[in-house]
């Protein structure tokens, strides 16, 4: 968790720090292959059965059981 | 455009969507699983969203080779961990479905959900809220989540454990903040913490310890954290390479590292293709052993869980993305139609290896 803490707070200068990008500079950050959830459900399926086989994968609850096939 | 709501309230539908993906799973041990993943979202004007997703899961788990308890059949008990009720049922496939829906409703940043999970010996369900807020010009986007689940596990008859019921309970929280650096450039990172209460362990998989077989038995309680960050960039020619890594620790002393990056490219305007690899790293649970000298294993503790094992993995693969708007043009209802084709091979340090195949055709309207 420590370790964590401080990787968060040496991220916060580059959060705080970053020049100003105006809207219309924005056109290549709105390409779909830019965009962050381009593959938000394939990846939430993907933990699915990484969640099956390895052990720091998973852990949000919810995603079924599955007893049989882990 | 079409109208829904109250008849005092009506709000127009922006965009409508609707899709299909068909996902097949199968392992070097003949595992494996087919889901058909439906979704249905629509977007109004004034800002509110809604969303409902099913899916129905198909797994195979083999049968067995060998008599039960036999040399030969050490491998399929303690590795497929599936139930066997009687002598006779060991020797064909095992057959279980699973079905899964998902609904959330979103307005302005806030987003509210609700699953359930129901198979034959599990049944979960979640509830998650999450808020996001932009700041800075709209360059930095901070987001804040928290789930809540609750598990049911009843194990179904097995002639070699006996496994009980229990339940988990699941608290997860994130934080995420995603800043635009350049024009061109986006980072993204976030640290999650979730507690996990109750039944961790496989109510079907025997250890061997102490000269004989005993049941798994795991911790009730699991702290487990993570810190990810993923760089995203736009290069000039149409493509986008996103490099991401994640650190993961729990108080079951495992630890994992976790790099992987992603090509992505057009071909055409209606063609893309995405490259990827994923390298996966992590150290054993403390409780964990090749072999137990006695029964009662470490501090109380036995598992056979492979996934708490110390191992690397590797992913790599790809997957194309084909617009299909040309071929549907005469049909001025439909907005967008995506065609999606991918292949990935997993494979690891403990000779496990896995193919992934998947298909999917979604719809806007």
């Amino acid at each position: 968790m420590k370790r964590l803490l401080i990787g968060a707070l040496l991220l916060l200068p580059v959060l705080t720090g970053c020049a100003s990008v105006k809207a219309y500079q924005k056109e290549h950050l709105a390409d779909p292959i830019m965009v962050s959830d381009f593959e938000a459900r394939e990846e939430l399926r993907e933990l699915k059965w990484l969640e099956a086989r390895e052990g720091s994968t998973g852990g949000v609850g919810g995603a079924g059981g599955g007893c049989a096939c882990k | 455009m079409m109208l829904i709501g109250p008849a005092d309230s009506y709000a127009a539908v922006d965009r409508a969507l609707s899709g299909y993906t068909f996902h097949h799973f199968s392992d070097v041990d003949e595992v494996s699983v087919s889901s058909h993943f439906m979704r249905q979202g629509v977007q109004m004007e004034n800002g509110f969203g809604a969303a409902l997703q099913i899916n129905h899961e198909t797994v195979v788990v083999p049968a067995i080779d060998a008599s039960i308890g036999s040399e030969e059949a050490v491998d399929a008990i303690t590795t497929a961990s599936r139930p066997i009720s009687n002598l006779a049922d060991a020797f064909t496939d095992f057959v279980k479905t699973r079905n899964e829906v998902q609904g959330s409703m979103a307005y302005r940043g806030a987003e509210l959900g609700y699953y359930v999970s129901d198979e034959n010996d599990y049944f979960a369900q979640m509830v998650w809220t999450n808020y996001s807020r932009e700041f800075m010009g709209e360059n930095l986007n901070l987001s804040a989540g928290l789930n809540y689940a609750w598990d049911r596990i009843e194990p179904v008859d097995d002639l070699r454990s006996q496994g009980a019921p229990g339940s988990r309970n699941t608290l997860y929280m994130s934080f995420v903040a995603t800043q635009v650096l350049t024009p061109t450039t986006v980072l993204r990172a976030g640290i999650e913490r979730s507690l996990v209460d109750g039944l961790q362990h496989n109510p079907y998989r025997n250890v061997y310890a102490g000269g004989g077989n005993v049941g798994e038995i795991h911790p009730v309680r699991r702290g487990r954290n993570d810190f990810f960050v993923r760089v995203s960039q736009f290069i000039r020619n149409g493509s986008s390479i996103k490099v991401d890594y994640r650190y993961y620790s729990d108080d079951w002393h495992l630890d994992s590292h976790t790099v992987g990056t992603r090509l992505t490219q057009y071909i055409t305007d209606d063609f893309i293709v995405r490259y990827r690899y994923r390298y996966y790293r992590q150290s054993a649970a403390w409780f964990f052993r090749d072999e137990y000298q006695s029964s009662s294993g470490i501090d109380g503790y036995l598992t056979g869980d492979y996934r708490l094992d110390q191992f690397d993995a590797h992913l790599f693969g790809g997957k194309i993305f084909w617009n299909l708007n040309r071929f549907f043009k005469s049909y001025d209802f439909i907005q967008r139609v995506d065609l999606t084709l991918g292949y990935e091979r997993y494979f690891n340090s403990t000779n496990f290896t896995a193919n992934i195949f998947e298909t999917g055709l979604e719809m806007s309207f």
